[in-house]
């Protein structure tokens, strides 16, 4: 229901069709090979990690729908996750008032791409060198106190479906609508699909960044929240992998470099996906050294499938 | 500063080199090195030998950069592993096979390097894509195939990477110093240094004047790998055996190094002489906070610094901000 403007734009397909088809791919062998998933407890131990991973993939898809990149975001989350488990517990004031001030710090990013016209790429690598060094600054090894509120919040017993699978129904739903049925949601996606227009209408491209990279922080943020909650643990390169797994995620999701094209429901299933992909290879009792290459091969295989169902799907750089 | 000099439009012609500001930030740092290190030559001589693995890097990524919009490695840091393992398998310590342990490894980055060319222009994947899935791949094959693997890597091998000429001078940086000026001389003066700038600059105007953008891509990313992959030799030789995770700084300083180094991220202007200030650069900010017993922490934070301002000072105001 939800997917009509995708639909209207010859997107389902890309955004819909084959990221469901992707979480199906690797949930049914999972399913089949271990019956006890498709339990309430089951299922909420599987989709667990998904839900800081699906968050910080939101993330990414904000910055990649005006056609930028977060390449901080791993590093981000990383911190996100010391302060949690440091600054919080001892200073509730300092630990929420560096959490804003990293938002306050992305919406900066953004003008800043915009007003001096700068890539992305160059900008968030030199945050990611920003985010690990206060990471680590902040907490040298691995450890914290995670306050219990946020662990509690984390694995909360809902009704009916397990949390993780609520939260991301909630998280795609809630994108969806901010995305397509907002007129905020509309700028973006306009941005990224045609910059020159709504720079012509009269919008401020660089608040219109500014406001979006504020969400990529936001997101980042949440992600790094729920991952300390659901790990009980601060590191700064607890996340490490997040950079790439994101990015991958948004376009497993059906989102491209160009902008324009993101959907919140595909980087969700992006996520789960990339996430999935882990559990899929220890059930089949392949080593876990396999999980990285599985996951690169997952999503080229994505691709491939995209680039056969959309003729003008990756063109653009080949 | 910038604002003045431009304006005044005498210094116009340095300015347009945007090396300069990579050297300039470098001798900066050198200076204020002289002030806190009791032994500021040995600290400059010190960053110069890993400078040597920054400008490797560097000036493979900076090639595929200058290929255009979009075009990046992001497999470097996992070749420079697997090359290494590989390498250090086939030579076992021996010296009688460093030849072959070269070459054996020289062929997998070649490998590599062709595999990401074929997954961009073929399953047309945008390359940070095509690159980073290929790397995650890479890294597996690595992970499966060499974990725990503990070989030394032949003496020779080691010495020659350590050797000093005249005691002070690391051969290492000498050589890579001769590479830099050779590959200045290729992106300048070769007719394949003009294909990639003119490719870089507009991709569909190269090929109506011929340029074959297919092959110039392949070479290119083929070039970067196996820079990539002189690197994984190398540094293996330097410290003593092949770990993991050595190559994992070299994603972000492979782009970061061409960039400070005047390198256009947007594509079809490389820079072979930044390469060598903007390799200093990083170093000698590292060695100066170690010196003054600066976490490393607050180091990584100032390294992000240093390059946002360089961003900064390189970047124009767009006129429909």
């Amino acid at each position: 229901m939800f997917s009509f403007a995708a639909l209207r734009r010859g997107n389902a397909l890309r955004v819909l069709v084959l990221p469901i088809a992707s979480v199906l791919v690797i949930f049914i062998p999972i399913v089949v090979l271990r019956p006890n998933v498709f339990r309430y407890t089951g299922l909420q131990l599987l989709l667990n990690m998904t839900i800081p991973l699906s968050l910080a993939t939101v993330g990414q898809m904000f910055a990649m729908s005006v056609g930028e990149l977060d390449f901080s975001m791993g590093n981000l989350v990383g911190l996100v996750t010391c302060i949690v488990g440091t600054v919080l517990p001892s200073k509730p004031l300092l630990g929420l008032m560096l959490l804003v001030g990293i938002i306050g710090v992305y919406m900066l990013i953004g003008a800043f791409l915009n007003v001096r016209n700068v890539s992305s790429l160059v900008v968030t690598i030199a945050m990611s060198f920003v985010w690990i060094g206060l990471a680590v600054t902040i907490q040298p090894t691995p450890g914290g106190n995670i306050p219990l509120v946020i662990q509690n919040v984390v694995s909360v017993d809902t009704p009916l479906l397990p949390f993780p699978v609520l939260f991301m129904a909630v998280l795609a739903l809630i994108g969806h609508f901010v995305l397509f049925r907002t007129n905020f949601g509309i700028l973006i996606r306009g941005v990224g699909g045609n910059l020159k227009a709504v720079r012509l209408a009269g919008h401020s491209v660089t608040w219109i960044k500014a406001v979006v990279f504020g969400c990529v922080g936001f997101f980042g943020v949440l992600s790094g929240i729920a991952l300390a909650g659901i790990t009980t643990a601060a590191d700064a390169n607890l996340a490490s992998t997040y950079t790439l797994l994101t990015i991958a995620g948004v376009m497993v999701g059906g989102g491209s470099f160009s902008g324009g094209k993101e959907s919140v429901v595909g980087a969700v299933l992006g996520a789960c996906v990339m996430t999935l992909v882990g559990t899929l290879l220890t059930f089949l009792q392949i080593s876990p050294d396999w999980q990285i290459g599985a996951q690169g091969a997952v999503l080229l295989i994505v691709l491939f499938a995209n680039g056969l169902a959309s003729r003008t799907g990756g063109t653009k750089y080949a | 500063m910038l604002d003045l000099k431009v304006r005044s439009g005498q210094l116009k012609d340095l300015l347009s080199a945007k090396w300069l500001w990579s050297y300039l930030g470098a001798i900066v740092l050198f200076i204020a090195i002289c002030f806190v290190s009791s032994d500021p030559w040995g600290t400059l001589i010190a960053s110069a030998s890993f400078a040597s693995f920054f400008m490797l890097v560097g000036m493979g990524q900076m090639m595929v950069i200058t290929l255009g919009v979009g075009n990046i490695d992001l497999s470097i840091p996992y070749s420079i592993g697997l090359v290494g393992f590989v390498s250090m398998k086939v030579m076992d310590g021996t010296n009688g096979g460093i030849l072959l342990g070269i070459v054996a490894g020289l062929l997998v980055a070649v490998a590599v390097g062709a595999f990401n060319f074929g997954l961009i222009r073929f399953i047309r994947i945008p390359p940070l894509i095509a690159t980073l899935a290929s790397g995650f791949i890479v890294q597996t094959v690595a992970i499966v195939g060499f974990r725990g693997l503990q070989i030394k890597p032949p003496n020779d091998l080691t010495r020659f990477a350590v050797r000093k000429i005249g005691g002070v001078l690391p051969l290492l940086f000498v050589l890579v110093v001769v590479i830099a000026i050779i590959m200045h001389l290729v992106v300048t003066r070769s007719r394949y240094g003009r294909y990639v700038h003119a490719i870089g600059q507009n991709q569909k105007a190269a090929a109506l004047a011929g340029i074959k953008v297919n092959a110039n891509k392949l070479i290119t990313y083929v070039m970067c790998s196996f820079f990539a992959g002189v690197t994984g030799i190398l540094l293996s030789a330097f410290g003593g055996g092949v770990t993991l995770g050595m190559g994992h700084e070299y994603l972000l300083n492979s782009i970061a190094v061409p960039v400070i180094g005047g390198t256009s991220i947007a594509g079809g202007d490389g820079n072979i002489p930044g390469i060598l200030g903007a390799s200093m650069l990083l170093l000698l900010i590292l060695y100066l906070f170690n010196i003054i017993g600066v976490s490393v922490g607050l180091r990584y934070v100032f390294t992000g610094i240093v390059i946002l301002a360089i961003i900064f000072a390189g970047s124009t105001r767009t006129r429909t901000a």
